[in-house]
Parts: C-alpha cells; structure tokens; sequence
C-alpha cells in the first residue's frame, strides 16, 4: 500500500495499541482472507468491530487462539491473533512450538504490551523473555516496530508474507521515526541516526527512539555514534551487521532480558563474523517489582540518560 | 465378538509390527478401531480424486497415538492404496507417522503429538467452513480421556460451544486407561458425559465397539451446538494380551507377538 504524508502523521498520533486496530481495517479492506482473533482485547485494541463478520472474540484463553489460528490458516484465511505478549507467547509457547514449528502455518501473532510498559502490573505482565522463547521456533520471523508507522508496514508485512509472524509492540504512545514511507521488502533494518563511528548501536523496538536521542547527545559530546533500528529481530538482517563490522564498538538496546533477544542475536553474528566487541543493553536476567514505565526504564538504565551514561562508561 | 469388522485391526496389528523396536500405540488404536471403521467406511464425506474437496468432512486425530486406527481406516477404503506405502513409519520422506504429521495433500489435516490441542484447531477450521459458507462439511476430532487432563481441552470445549459450532463432533475415546494406569486412579474423568454437558455440547454416550451406535450418533444431526460422542471402549479390544493392559499404551510388538495376535484376529473371523 501506498501511503502519502498525511496519513503517515495521521498514523503518528496513535499509539501502538490503537494502530492495531487501523492496520487491520486497512488490510481487511484490501483482502477478505484476514482474518482476527483476540483474547478480550479488542476494545484496548481497536481492533473489535472493524473487520466485518472476519473478527473473533474468544476471551482469555490464548492457548486456544493460536490453534484455532492454525485451523482458519489451514482453511486459506491469513489469521491475525492479539493477546498481551507475555501470554500469547510464554502461555502458549507450546501451541506455537506445534502450530508455527512443527506445521510451519503462516500464522500472525500480535503480542501487545511486550517489554517494561505494564511495569505497574508487576513481572507476571511484562514480556522479557518472548523475542528469547519466540527465536527458538523454528519457521518463526518476529518483527519489532519502534514507531506507530512502522508498526502499520510490518503488519502490511506479515499479511503479505506467507510465513509466521510475531509482532512485537512495545511502548505505548511512540514518538515519529520514519516520516516517509519505507520499503520493507528490500530493508529489514534502516539506519536512523548517522552520527559517526565511534560505535554502532543496533536497538529495537520503542528503545530505537530512546537511542536516537542518546546518540544526540552523545554527538554534543564529541562523541559520533550510529543507530540502526533492527524492525525484524529475526531472521536478523545480517547485511546491517555486516555493513558495520568495521566499527569497532557494537551496543544492542531492548526492552528484554540480555538473553535471548537482540543481544544475543548479534552476539551470535559477530562471534562467528567480527572481531568487535559487544555489550548488550536490558534487563538483566531479572524480575522487577512493579513500578512505572519511566521508573523501570530508569532502573534498567534504558531510558536515554541510562544509555548515554551506559555508553560512555564502556567507550 | 467383532461383527466381522476385523480387517482393520490386522492392519493397524501390521503397521504397528512394522515399527518393530520404535514401540507401538496399540492399545489405543484397537479402541479406535471399530469407531474409525464405522466413521470411514460409512459416514465420513471425502472425494477420492482429490485430497483438498472443499466438501469434504475434516478428521482431526487429537488423540495422536490413533493415527495408525485412521490410516488403517483410510486404507480399508482405498485411500491408502497400499500398506507398503507407508513403510515403517518413520524417516523424513514418509508421509505416515505413528503421530500424524500434517499433509493435506494427503489427507492428513494437522500434527499431533503434543495433547490437547486438536479441539482448537478444529474451532479454526469450524468457524472458517461457517465462513465460507460450507454448511455441509463436519469436523470429527478425536480425543483420548487421559487426554482430558490438558486444560486446554476444556478452554476449547467452552469456546466451541459459545459460537455455536454445531458443525464439530468430538470423539471421546474412553478407554479409561493411560500410561500410569486406570484413568480414575490418576485424575477421575468419570463424569465424562455431565462435564461435556455442562461445556454446551449436546452429548451422546456410546458403546464404541458397537457398528450401530457408533453411525447412530455419527449421523445425528445436532443444530446449535456441537456434538461430543463419549465412546466406551475397551484399550486394546479384539487382542487378547493387550486388552486393558496399560502397557499396552506403547510397546514392541515382536514377531511372536504380530504372529500370535494375527491368529486371533484370523480365528475370531472364522478364517
């Protein structure tokens, strides 16, 4: 789909819940066979009553979904399912493990609140092991948009692709990134801030945000930095990883456990590619205590200030 | 007394010997085995010439330890055009598997293996048919009692009868036995019929050994609701040394053994 400026800012003033909803409509729009299943959360959503007859309410009881994702696919509809991340993915880890791995159904999988935004709610609600548990699938590409724009191309993605997807929302309200239409056919990362090459940092989801700011600062500094905003986690897109495998100094930055996720992916990269040295950015190996989003992100040292200090401290 | 319906158990006997010392699901076929006959050879809607008819009715082996029962149904009526074919179960170019693997273009509709999840799948497939407008085509899911132990059976129990899928049969094979014994020494499924109930499906409770109850409740047509089939059975019926005999859930059947039981079979066939 093409998409002029105005509805790119238009997209901008949702948030990653509401675009849920707008993406959706669109591609229901376009194509009958989307179809949508979600376990009472259509209304945070926005995603119940958008889609004609071709949405499904099925309540709390994600380890049904994504079979019954798996029989609508397997009856030629392209099945969307949203639940809160960590319960589409860890609740139901093994359904997805059969319907994703075993039978390779190109299912999609909406894990909504992923990372630190329902901190409030305390660790049962945070999602900080689903890239960790999602990566061991075999046949599974997760995506992890980092602003409401490219939230709506990676969704436009996963129904183009005949393939199992899981989308990774993290944040709630995300500031604009891309202003302009981006390819994602030929991009699975794109370079975001062009700062220097004292260091390169590959970051994720609502984080990307958050490094883009830092490297700012970092730059005021005298200190020139790259960011490259990883939107698919997996398959990792290694051309990026190799296009800058002569900067010496490699970060990663997530809302997830330092194991499992980007960090690792890159890690894997680079101990089999590079000679650069990498340190990983996130939680680390840890449940927190409820609290607010800022606080954990502050916490966690993932809010700009932590970054920028985090940075230097290994520079 | 076998009502003449055993050349299904000496094929489910012989693709079970073929798995030699990869052990086999026997005694859980040989329940299965009359209701599969009766649902293949009488009921079920499929076209011969192709695999993928939009008419066709789906069977979902949720209960994946009965997939050699279905094949062996699907070779009596010549589905399965021969039992070499499908070797001896194993190996990355087979088809057949003792736990099904999915492969619609040859009638296999999902993987199984891990318990309690086929009831799910059949509401996507049920909720689709809907869709598409399919009025006619059923969903039979299979589904063992120590099966019921997943909670997730019971999840997709309340869904299926809260949108109305009265297009889903679900087989309960009642066998009351599992791997560690008698079902209602582990974990009771004794109100087997009240607990479908109670989920908004509209239940007919069986003797699974018997040809005309079996296509009675196969054949009647519930609106509004779906249909669970509680099906008595007997673990390992027609084998004498592996009926009711929890080890019989999994083991070798040796040449001594695939000998010994193809006598019985034979014999009480008056062959």
């Amino acid at each position: 789909m093409r998409y002029t400026e105005q509805t790119i800012n238009d997209i901008h003033r949702l948030d990653s819940r509401k675009a849920v909803g707008f993406a959706l409509e669109n591609l229901y729009n376009n194509d009958k066979r989307i179809t949508c299943v979600y376990a009472d959360v259509g209304s945070r959503f926005s995603v119940k009553g958008k889609m004609g007859p071709n949405d499904v309410e099925i309540g709390i009881a994600e380890q049904t979904l994504i079979p019954m994702l798996g029989g609508m696919y397997h009856e030629g509809y392209i099945p969307f399912g949203i639940a809160y991340a960590p319960f589409i993915t860890m609740r139901a880890a093994d359904q997805i493990r059969m319907t994703v791995g075993e039978m390779g159904l190109g299912i999609k999988l909406v894990g909504g609140s992923a990372g630190l935004v329902s901190g409030n709610l305390g660790a049962a609600s945070l999602a900080l092991d689903d890239i960790a548990a999602m990566r061991a699938i075999p046949n599974m590409t997760i995506v992890s948009p980092s602003d409401c724009f490219s939230e709506v191309k990676l969704f436009e993605y996963a129904a183009c692709h005949d393939e199992p997807v899981y989308i990774r929302l993290t944040g709630n309200t995300l500031d604009c990134i891309y202003d302009k239409d981006i390819d994602l056919n030929n991009n699975k990362s794109m370079v975001v801030f062009e700062g220097g090459t004292k260091a390169v940092i590959y970051s994720t989801g609502s984080e990307t945000y958050r490094a883009i700011k830092a490297a700012e600062v970092l730059k005021m500094k005298g200190i020139g930095v790259t960011v490259v905003d990883m939107l698919f986690l997996k398959p990792i897109d290694t051309s990026a990883l190799e296009k800058f495998s002569a900067i010496n100094t490699v970060f990663t930055v997530e809302e997830h456990n330092v194991i499992g996720g980007l960090g690792s992916a890159v890690s894997e990269y680079i101990s089999e590619n590079t000679n650069q040295t990498l340190y990983r950015i996130g939680v680390n190996d840890s449940y927190l205590y409820p609290d607010s989003y800022e606080r954990l992100l502050h916490a966690t040292c993932l809010n700009t200030d932590g970054l920028v200090e985090t940075i230097l401290e290994k520079l | 007394m076998m009502d003449g319906k055993n050349d299904i158990r000496m094929s489910i006997l012989e693709l079970c010997h073929r798995l030699g010392t990869n052990a086999a699901h026997l005694g859980g076929c040989l329940s299965l085995a009359d209701i599969m006959h009766v649902l293949y050879s009488e009921v079920l809607k499929y076209n011969h010439n192709d695999p993928l008819d939009e008419n066709r009715d789906r069977v979902i082996m949720s209960k994946g330890h009965g997939s050699i029962a279905m094949y062996s149904a699907m070779y009596e009526v010549g589905l399965i055009k021969d039992l070499d074919c499908i070797g001896d179960l194993t190996g990355k170019d087979n088809i057949y598997y003792k736990q099904e693997v999915r492969s619609p273009n040859n009638r296999i509709e999902f993987s199984s293996g891990s318990l309690g999840q086929g009831l799910a799948y059949a509401i996507g497939i049920a909720w689709s048919l809907k869709q598409k407008g399919n009025n006619t085509s059923k969903v039979y899911v299979f589904i063992g009692d120590g099966e019921c132990g997943e909670g997730s059976v019971w999840e997709a129990a309340s869904i299926a009868s809260h949108l109305k899928l009265d297009n889903i049969v679900a087989i309960v094979d009642k066998n009351d036995l599992q791997i560690d014994g008698w079902v209602r020494d582990i974990n009771s499924q004794e109100l087997m019929c009240e607990r479908w109930k109670s989920f908004g499906f509209e239940v007919l409770e069986i003797n699974g050994h018997n040809p005309k109850d079996i296509k009675k409740a196969l054949t009647i047509e519930i609106t509004g609701s779906p249909k669970a089939i509680i099906a008595h059975t007997v673990k390992g019926k027609g084998l004498s040394f592996v009926e009711n005999d929890a080890e019989w859930h999994q083991n070798v059947v040796t040449d001594d053994l695939y000998e010994k039981g193809m006598l019985e079979l034979r014999g009480a066939e008056g062959l």
